[in-house]
């Protein structure tokens, strides 16, 4: 059975269409990413299942259950980070996890306890009767995700939990979710950063103005539609118009942005020639789902 | 119903961790706004004012000031307050996504105002009973009914002003236009008769001055009509007036399509 299984999923603003006839299936244990510009409707989506927003058409069911129905029901199975900061900063750290145990019936030394373990591994232990407005905002966001496991949570969503974050704090949330997704807890991630999906995601659709453009595995949607690695060309301003056009004679898929032309697959055949363009620096390396969301973007995403 | 009582009681329980950390602050303006009110207006009026409904004005303004303790205490929680949790700290929104609902959260801030409410009365009161303007100790009970009910009644009705709030200035249409009118014009001060009939019905559709008109005969006695009709109108306000925040507030916090 699916955790999370949408049909034609839709949602209206007034006229406007934020999540447009959406359809996807997220099994257990599974890390789902919804990849996409800002207003592509991926936290639309998202509150959808947490049932925060009603769906404006379509069916939705979490656990096999309609959230419309049985709100109570999933939400006791939810770990929900928000995308902006809604912790409780009138509470300290720890505070905001025991409060929060309440709302989920739990008995107060079940939280307390509970509340420990999760501090320690979000390495928050030294901070714990320390008041919100004193720690950082990547250890805020830590304690937004302790606070989602709060409940032993059979689905977790994230939206964008690492927006705006250090790289070290970065690095230490994807980390503790990759060990949270080995202990099978299953995940959907949106993200506009196409490393963070690469690393977590088992698969990902790509939404662009409500729609779902593409949906797969990162490895293989790259290996489909850019191919193994990408040859960048940084090309001066002057020249860029020459470039371009020795490049259109070499026959192979290309995008242009800015002072750079992105050699799609077959870099290496073509490479001695692509050396003898006039140009700044040149870079082969493997191709990554930035590649790929770079490519539909130039094609048709628009930023919102 | 027990389940939401449970779960509205949780909300209440997270408001009262909150105050426990900051009660001192919270506590002195509670005693000194009504000293010095009651100085103010009792000794500097009532030395002009010698008796007003045929007791001294400070027996006079003394149960009518308890009410207004109660009122501004539960409108100034559930408007700032409500407010500040809902749409600045995003309180609200973190706590939906636990299993309570919009429900429980609206009771919980209730039942949090009334207690607001309630605690600024009972402290009114006893600085009252210090002053020797107050000996009907039988009446407490009562008394405190009231002001509950006052509390939940004030609450209710400025959660649905908070529902609709887009700043913290939309604030002041509400001061203005209708709490400081409820200070002014509902016999607090002075007795409301004072006003063109037509000028003082219009304010029996609000709750102020039903409580005030309950407290001043369990005060002062006097004729019971009034304080009926004020009981009456309290038990159809109350249920109408949650259900209507409720409603309001799911309305901004859960938009429907």
């Amino acid at each position: 059975m699916a955790i999370v299984d949408a049909k034609n999923l839709g949602r209206n603003f007034g006229p406007f269409h934020a999540v447009d006839g959406i359809n996807f299936s997220i099994q257990e244990g599974e890390c789902y990413g919804f990849l996409g510009p800002n207003g592509a409707g991926k936290t639309t989506t998202v509150r959808m299942v947490q049932g925060l927003l009603p769906r404006s058409s379509g069916d939705l069911t979490v656990f096999g259950m309609d959230i419309d129905r049985r709100p109570d029901g999933i939400k006791s199975q939810l770990g929900v980070v928000s995308q902006e900061n809604n912790l409780d900063r009138d509470l300290t750290v720890r505070q905001n996890l025991i409060t929060y145990a309440r709302y989920f019936d739990m008995p107060t030394d079940e939280a307390k306890k509970r509340a420990d373990e999760l501090l320690s591994f979000l390495q928050l232990d030294a901070k714990k009767n320390d008041r919100l407005s004193t720690i950082s905002g990547g250890m805020q966001r830590r304690l937004a995700i302790a606070r989602a496991l709060i409940n032993n949570p059979r689905l977790l969503l994230l939206d964008e939990p690492t927006t705006g974050l250090d790289p070290q704090a970065r690095h230490l949330i994807w980390r503790r979710l990759t060990s949270l997704k080995k202990q099978g807890i299953t995940m959907i991630l949106t993200t506009h950063y196409m490393e963070e999906a690469e690393r977590l995601c088992d698969r990902v659709a790509i939404m662009n103005t409500g729609k779902i453009l593409i949906e797969g595995r990162p490895a293989q949607l790259v290996a489909e539609i850019i191919g193994e690695e990408v040859t960048e060309l940084h090309i001066d301003e002057d020249n860029r118009q020459q470039a371009l056009n020795r490049v259109r004679e070499l026959d192979v898929n290309y995008e242009m942005y800015g002072d750079t032309i992105y050699i799609y697959n077959n870099g290496r055949r073509v490479m001695p020639s692509v050396l003898e363009i006039g140009h700044r620096s040149v870079l082969h390396r493997k191709a990554t789902l930035e590649d790929l969301f770079l490519k539909l973007a130039g094609r048709t995403l628009v930023d919102g | 119903m027990r389940k939401r009582i449970v779960r509205g009681f949780r909300m209440w329980q997270r408001n009262v961790d909150v105050f426990k950390s900051h009660y001192m602050a919270s506590i002195v303006g509670n005693i000194g706004e009504p000293v010095l009110y009651l100085f103010g207006f009792g000794a500097g009026l009532g030395a002009l004012v010698k008796q007003a409904g045929g007791v001294s004005y400070m027996e006079f303004i003394a149960p009518g000031m308890m009410a207004a303790a109660a009122m501004n205490a539960a409108a100034f929680e559930c408007t700032f307050g409500a407010y500040t949790r809902m749409a600045e700290q995003k309180v609200y929104e973190g706590i939906l996504a636990t299993p309570m609902a919009v429900e429980d959260i609206v009771l919980g801030e209730i039942l949090w105002g009334a207690t607001k409410g309630l605690m600024s009365s009972l402290i009114m009161l006893a600085i009252l009973v210090l002053f020797g303007l107050f000996d009907k100790f039988a009446e407490i009970p009562l008394i405190i009914v009231n002001m509950a009910a006052l509390g939940v009644a004030i609450s209710a009705l400025t959660l649905c002003v908070t529902a609709v709030s887009g700043s913290y200035e939309t604030f002041n249409y509400f001061f203005t236009m209708f709490l400081t009118p409820m200070m002014l014009f509902t016999g607090i001060y002075f007795p409301a008769d004072r006003f063109p009939s037509w000028f003082s019905s219009l304010f029996l559709f609000f709750p102020t001055v039903h409580a005030v008109n309950i407290n001043r005969y369990l005060f002062h006695g006097g004729s019971v009509t009034m304080p009926l009709l004020g009981a009456a109108f309290m038990v159809f306000f109350i249920p109408f007036g949650v259900w209507l925040s409720t409603r309001m507030i799911k309305k901004r916090l859960i938009p429907a399509p």
